[in-house]
């Protein structure tokens, strides 16, 4: 790309507003609508910023753009984990499990994955300064090469779920090569169906199709990944046409782009909550009838539908109901204002003798009229709220110090794997890393202790249902909706799937047409 | 020779000023630095106490805040600003890259506005009272209370998504400069057409000008020869004030338009507690104004040669 010098800036800002022509067709330069269908241009929601660390989130943008592969992937349609560079894993002792890689595979620059580098590579993801919840020395002991084709991974205790940690986009496998200097280089490291070939910081990367991948070759011969953190110039890059998928579009953007036919628009279940989380460590939240009270003013339906533009579905507990681990047939909380009023006079708060706090934070956009419509609501049982907007870092303090009333949180709840149990962890045991709600029910532990040393998914996933169950009805957070994530795609583009875990996007099925 | 040791003086003490209060950022505001920069690299919320520790002692900030300051000041007065902490990558080719593309983009603005600005508030000037002036004025007026954040969707909206002349965001080559630049530009062009006309007004009034009109020099020569000289004095402060202040970067105009420029560049450092990034770039910007505000008085000499005298000499 030829650089733009100050002077020459000035010169073409000037010549291009004598010149801009009053009609036309832009294409950019990393494919258009109307290119070859080979080619085509994604625009992205995160900017890599870690230097592709893969311990950071910056490993989930070279999964999206099919560069990175891990040993094991999490179908979350089924709920099942599939092989991927691994074809086969078996817990050989309480302690330790043993993963048979796939033969035949190569990393983009030729050399071939076997078990050394594995180990080598998951072990300095482990020795990382900030290793991923995944993968922390608290959960994984050690790695090792076994022979040319199996890797043991032991824990420190037994372990049921360690699978799942391999699934996870943090543990994918790069190239020795890869980590030689500072950072990761990632050109040509991987092993998956696109190679990066190019990469410009904060702006964009350019792939090529792996031609010695060891599954189906991709269709698309190149492609382009574009950074736009602003979910509006993502929308408006699908509307011109210079980039043909934008992810995270926001539901603000829906209306324009639905109106295009030339454009698709898609929405998935991602796992992510937004909640009223209330302060169960202190007065009045430790009564029970004040939080069914909160429960059961809020109106879900008139969230959902105003403020998310009926993009999101009204909560019924911590989780969406399509997911394994959702209890059966619970409802989101049925409103009820006098009924409300009527339990808040029983826990000894008549009409305006309630005075609360609500914290929100500024970095998620819809929080300010979120907090403007509980706060209006709960007024009608007599509760006055005096809101509070902060970013994230200024709230939290009060979170985990328990010094506030009420909050908005939206939450992820497969933060480190795909299972729930890291989440519903740190979350709501009496001694969880993020237990804002300071809840604290031995049952609660004990129950999710079983789940842990649980090895059948499905009973598993009942206790976490039971356990949602409960924190549902019993109110101790305040489940608002389940959000979705949007995307947006010209009508050409064939065979792509907005994954809800945001792990994929450039897979070898997608192709475009004219 | 005075000049520029007391100008260098000026620098120094600005960067020992400003560095030390912008190391004070992540602590004077409200939440915990570590957890802040811990953030930064795992996005996650539920955070790791054993890392959060590990961290703190790693990049030794369980010290005190003077102590990780006069650490900082010894090793920057090198000229090592060390790494990143999100990004673990040297801090000062992240900053040249992304005050490049500010420079870029805060020359291509002013380098529009002036174009503009000039011609319409010499014209205003000349044609002081009639309807030219007005419509100058007024339009030009008008421009001080567009909001870049209301222009630039607007721009993308007419020129990107109607006649799809232009690309609505991102930065790869000339064309993609455009938007922003006219984005930008706006309000530079109301000031200065306005300070261009009322300097351009009371130069015309000036006992020179009149005299040079009396003894026969034409209308437009008059202007062109003593008028414009005179009156670019105030004009060019403005211009480096604004310049000094496009180089900080636009957060609104770089993040709507994906312009990864010094906006985006600091503001994410401030959200992730990235001390190194933070300090290295606030002493460019520093140094940058400074530099501009000296380039700026050498100018004065250089347009009016009488001035010499009273700003570079003073």
């Amino acid at each position: 790309m030829r650089p733009i010098r100050p002077l020459q800036g000035a010169a073409l800002c000037i010549a291009a507003l004598l010149t801009v022509p009053a009609c036309g067709s832009f294409s950019s330069s990393g494919g258009s609508a109307n290119a070859a269908t080979s080619s085509l241009t994604i625009a992205l929601q995160f900017t890599p910023k870690a230097g592709y660390a893969l311990e950071t989130d910056d490993a989930f943008v070279l999964a999206q753009v099919g560069c990175l592969e891990t040993l094991l992937t999490y179908d979350f349609d089924s709920g099942e984990l599939q092989p991927l560079l691994a074809t086969k894993w078996t817990q050989t002792s309480p302690t330790a499990w043993d993963f048979t890689l796939r033969e035949g595979v190569k990393f983009q620059d030729g050399t071939a994955l076997d078990a050394d580098g594995v180990a080598f590579a998951l072990n300095k993801l482990l020795k990382s300064a900030t290793p991923p919840r995944a993968f922390t020395p608290k959960v994984v002991s050690g790695v090792q090469a076994v022979d040319a084709s199996t890797v043991r991974i032991t824990t420190p205790k037994p372990s049921t779920l360690l699978p799942y940690r391999v699934a996870s986009v943090n543990t994918g496998i790069m190239a020795k090569a890869a980590y030689a200097g500072r950072g990761t280089d990632v050109i040509k490291h991987c092993t998956g169906p696109f190679t990066v070939t190019a990469q410009k910081p904060q702006q964009s990367m350019s792939l090529e199709r792996n031609e010695s991948y060891w599954g189906t070759k991709a269709t698309l011969a190149k492609a382009e990944a574009k950074f736009l953190p602003d979910g509006n110039a993502r929308a408006t890059q699908v509307r011109t046409g210079e980039s043909q998928i934008g992810l995270g579009i926001p539901s603000a953007s829906l209306e324009e782009l639905s109106g295009d036919k030339s454009i698709v628009v898609s929405e998935a279940a991602t796992p992510r909550t937004t909640g009223l989380y209330l302060n169960y460590g202190k007065a009045p939240f430790d009564n029970p009838d004040v939080r069914k009270a909160i429960q059961m003013t809020v109106d879900l339906d008139a969230i959902a539908k105003t403020i998310y533009s009926g993009t999101v579905e009204p909560a019924s507990g911590p989780f969406a109901a399509n997911e394994p681990w959702a209890p059966k047939g619970v409802q989101p909380a049925a409103r009820d204002v006098e009924a409300a009023k009527a339990l808040l006079q029983k826990a000894g708060y008549g009409p305006d003798k309630l005075s609360l706090s609500l914290r929100a934070y500024t970095e998620r956009p819809e929080m300010a009229d979120l907090a403007a419509v509980v706060q209006e609501q709960l007024k009608q049982i007599g509760i006055t709220v005096k809101v509070t907007m902060t970013d994230y870092a200024g709230m939290e303090p009060a979170l985990l110090g328990g010094t506030y009333d009420l909050a908005l949180l939206s939450r992820n709840h497969l933060t480190d794997i795909a299972d729930p149990i890291g989440f519903l962890e740190a979350d709501y045991t009496c001694k969880g890393t993020f237990n804002i709600s300071h809840y604290c029910d031995p049952a609660f532990d004990a129950r999710l202790a079983q789940a842990n040393s649980e090895k059948d998914p499905a009973a598993r996933y009942t206790i976490y249902a039971e356990l949602a169950k409960q924190l549902h009805e019993q109110a101790i957070t305040v489940y608002l909706v389940t959000d979705k994530t949007i995307a947006a795609k010209r009508a050409g583009v064939q065979n792509f799937v907005d994954d809800p875990l945001a792990r994929y996007a450039l897979t070898p099925q997608l192709s475009q047409t004219d | 020779m005075r000049f520029l040791v007391r100008r260098l003086t000026v620098l120094v003490a600005a960067l020992l000023a400003v560095s030390f209060l912008v190391f004070l950022i992540p602590y004077l505001t409200p939440g915990d630095p570590t957890r802040k920069i811990l953030r930064g690299r795992v996005n996650a919320m539920d955070i790791d106490p054993a890392q959060l520790e590990s961290l703190r002692a790693q990049y030794g900030l369980d010290r005190p805040v003077l102590v990780q300051y006069a650490d900082w000041l010894a090793t920057a007065v090198r000229g090592d600003f060390g790494y990143s902490y999100t990004s673990q990558a040297a801090v000062m080719p992240q900053i040249g890259a992304a005050a490049m593309v500010t420079l870029v983009l805060a020359v291509g603005a002013l380098g529009l506005a002036i174009a503009v600005a000039l011609p319409s508030g010499i014209l205003a000037a000349m044609r002081r009272g009639g309807p030219v002036d007005t419509a100058i004025t007024t339009v030009t007026q008008a421009f001080v209370a567009v909001p870049e954040y209301w222009l630039a969707p607007l721009l993308i909206l007419v020129f990107a998504v109607k006649f799809g002349a232009l690309p609505s965001a991102g930065w790869a080559g000339p064309a993609w400069m455009i938007l922003p630049c006219v984005t930008l530009a706006l309000r530079p062009i109301s000031y200065f057409t306005q300070i261009t006309r009322a300097s351009m007004a009371e130069v015309l009034d000036s006992p020179y000008i009149v005299g040079a009109r009396a003894r026969g020099l034409g209308y437009y020569r008059t202007i062109l020869r003593h008028g414009i000289r005179n009156a670019l004095i105030p004009v060019v402060t403005l211009l480096s004030v604004w310049l000094g202040g496009l180089l900080g970067g636009s957060v609104v105009v770089e993040v709507i338009f994906g312009i990864p420029g010094m906006g985006r560049l600091v503001f994410n450092a401030v959200h992730n507690g990235d001390i190194p990034m933070i300090q290295a770039s606030m002493v460019t910007i520093v140094t940058i104004t400074v530099l501009l505000a000296t380039v700026t008085d050498v100018l004065y000499t250089v347009i009016n040669p009488t001035v010499r005298g009273s700003h570079v000499g003073s």
